[in-house]
């Protein structure tokens, strides 16, 4: 399945998605909305295993590919949320989120240069990008909670919505850390040392450090107004680590610019 | 803290953690001291951190992690989460096991580990680059650090190098043979991903080029990093505190409260003066916080009650 074919899928997910929320949001049939919510999810996993045995390496190495399992997951867990929360507005928000990077992906794929370069043809390479998207994934739906929670502060419900938040950010963040030890042992094996403070990985840090301090700050017993701005901010600075690093003229020497 | 070298390196780290350890204890005589492992004071020694990070991700500059205001705010840092690490432990074995604090103090004293080793073991990691053309032998190599031609214990000859392309799949492959004395030489494949370890030396698969007379040659990265075991061993440690962290985050029923915070919440929806409001908020989050083991904001108001009925 090459990449031709991935405007097909990614409509008739969207379509899935957008058919699964409008029916939790006006209808509020649970069975059918993630029936049409879940269809959506799979149709995507489809189009990722085809390409993945198409191109016969995973499909992990370029920005258009996280994209695609960064879409995954965050519908994903979307789906999980509605299931679990009850929330009906969280699916919906994480399908558009989902969707604009889905968008992305149709307008500036960015799937160029398919060689693996051997630096990643190991086994941490799989386990560490999945960790990763996994915790992007969670901390943007994390990230539309907060939003949820800023816009429409109803006060019954604040603090249940930001022990929602904090359960996502600790999930996101405990991935985070997965993803970043994997990366320093690998880089251990590849290039000889744990970690180079090269731009990806100091702004790996900074992102690790955001999601920290919010963590920390949410134990202060500070106002949570404070603490959703915080965690606002974390997601800028893990876009920054996700695309950002890449249009940086400093980072163009480092050894994570793909 | 590259100019300690060995054993200055592991003194120092034995010393610190040592002090750390006996500010703790102060802690007990001296409540004032508890905030330095409190929540906020994570978020004092973090915060210069994220700051110095971002200017450094924006503008980075070669050497930054030698500098010494770096290394003083990863100090920082570090002594914090080591004393937050050291009073989880003291906590644990006044007030027993419980899964969140042993899950928290874990990832508290990993990290701990990991930034106190890479602080105080990088004076003795060292970077030799050494490289090879096809057919000779080499016993040399250039020194990182220092830019000087330095002796290494072994002999590297190498026998072939390949540069292929299967598929997709660009490869170097550097054929070698080690000769080390009192041994019988051996050969080893060196690839990217595939370093080959000599003594106290690990070879890396660097760069490649050709010679002036046309020839292949190799280059590898030699380290020898005496604490890579010790920091491996803490990483593996933060993996398993991160895997508890999303386990317990995952299993945690959504809707579970503390009783103190589902009155709290009663009383919100009943009440319509903001303050109040606040003020309701304030007294949920301390309850339900001080249920846990682990409340720092009000951890040492409570420490001192236990003080004053002593």
């Amino acid at each position: 399945m090459s990449w031709n074919v991935f405007t097909w899928f990614a409509v008739a997910a969207m379509v899935l998605w957008a058919a699964g929320s409008a029916v939790s949001i006006k209808r509020n049939s649970r069975r059918l909305s993630a029936f049409l919510y879940g269809g959506g999810v799979l149709v995507l996993l489809a189009f990722i295993v085809g390409y993945w045995i198409t191109v016969q390496r995973p499909p992990m190495r370029t920005m258009g590919e996280t994209r695609l399992w960064f879409s995954l997951f965050l519908s994903l867990t979307g789906g999980a949320m509605f299931l679990r929360l009850r929330n009906k507005w969280i699916m919906p928000l994480c399908a558009v989120l989902a969707g604009i990077f889905m968008c992305i992906n149709i307008f500036k794929p960015e799937i160029h240069n398919k060689v693996l370069m051997p630096a990643l043809q190991s086994a941490w390479f799989v386990p560490h990008v999945i960790s990763y998207m996994l915790a992007y994934a969670t901390l943007g739906a994390a990230t539309v909670a907060g939003i949820l929670l800023l816009v429409k502060p109803s006060r019954t419900d604040i603090r249940s919505g930001m022990e929602d938040c904090d359960t996502l950010v600790r999930i996101g963040w405990g991935f985070l850390t997965l993803g970043i030890v994997m990366g320093a042992l690998w880089a251990k094996v590849a290039w000889g040392d744990f970690w180079t403070w090269d731009p990806k990985e100091t702004w790996a840090a900074v992102t690790w450090l955001g999601y920290m301090v919010y963590l920390h700050h949410r134990r202060t017993g500070a106002s949570p107004r404070v603490s959703l701005a915080i965690l606002m901010i974390s997601f800028v600075l893990l876009l920054m680590c996700w695309f950002g690093v890449n249009y940086l003229p400093s980072a163009q020497g480092g050894m994570h610019t793909y | 803290m590259s100019f300690l070298h060995h054993p200055w390196g592991l003194v120092a780290a034995l010393v610190y953690t040592y002090l750390l350890v006996v500010i703790h204890f102060l802690g007990s005589r001296r409540p004032g001291l508890r905030v330095l492992w409190s929540a906020k004071a994570s978020l004092a020694a973090a915060l210069p951190f994220l700051v110095l990070m971002v200017i450094f991700g924006l503008f980075p500059q070669s050497g930054m992690n030698g500098k010494w205001y770096f290394i003083l705010v990863l100090l920082l840092f570090t002594s914090v989460l080591g004393l937050a690490a050291v009073d989880g432990i003291a906590r644990m074995a006044e007030s027993g096991f419980s899964w969140r604090l042993a899950g928290k103090t874990l990832s508290h004293l990993a990290m701990f580990l990991v930034l106190a080793g890479g602080l105080f073991g990088s004076g003795d990691t060292r970077h030799v680059v050494v490289s090879a053309t096809e057919g000779t032998t080499v016993s040399t190599g250039i020194d990182e650090d220092s830019g000087e031609m330095v002796p290494m214990p072994f002999e590297l000859t190498l026998d072939k190098f390949t540069f292929e392309r299967k598929g997709n799949r660009p490869y170097f492959l550097s054929e070698v043979t080690f000769t080390e004395k009192g041994k019988a030489p051996w050969k080893e494949d060196i690839l990217v991903n595939h370093p080959a370890k000599v003594g106290s030396w690990i070879l890396y698969q660097y760069d490649y080029g050709k010679s002036e007379d046309g020839r292949n040659t190799s280059i590898f990265e030699c380290v020898s990093d005496p604490w890579a075991g010790f920091i491996r061993v803490a990483l593996w440690l933060m993996m398993v505190s991160a895997a508890a962290m999303i386990v317990l985050a995952v299993s945690k029923k959504p809707g579970k409260r503390e009783p103190a915070q589902a009155v709290a919440q009663a009383a919100q929806a009943a009440t319509s003066s903001p303050a109040e409001v606040k003020s309701q908020e304030a007294l949920a989050e301390g309850s339900a916080e001080g249920t846990a083991a682990d409340a720092d904001a009000q951890e040492p108001a409570s420490a001192k009650e236990k003080e004053g009925r002593a």
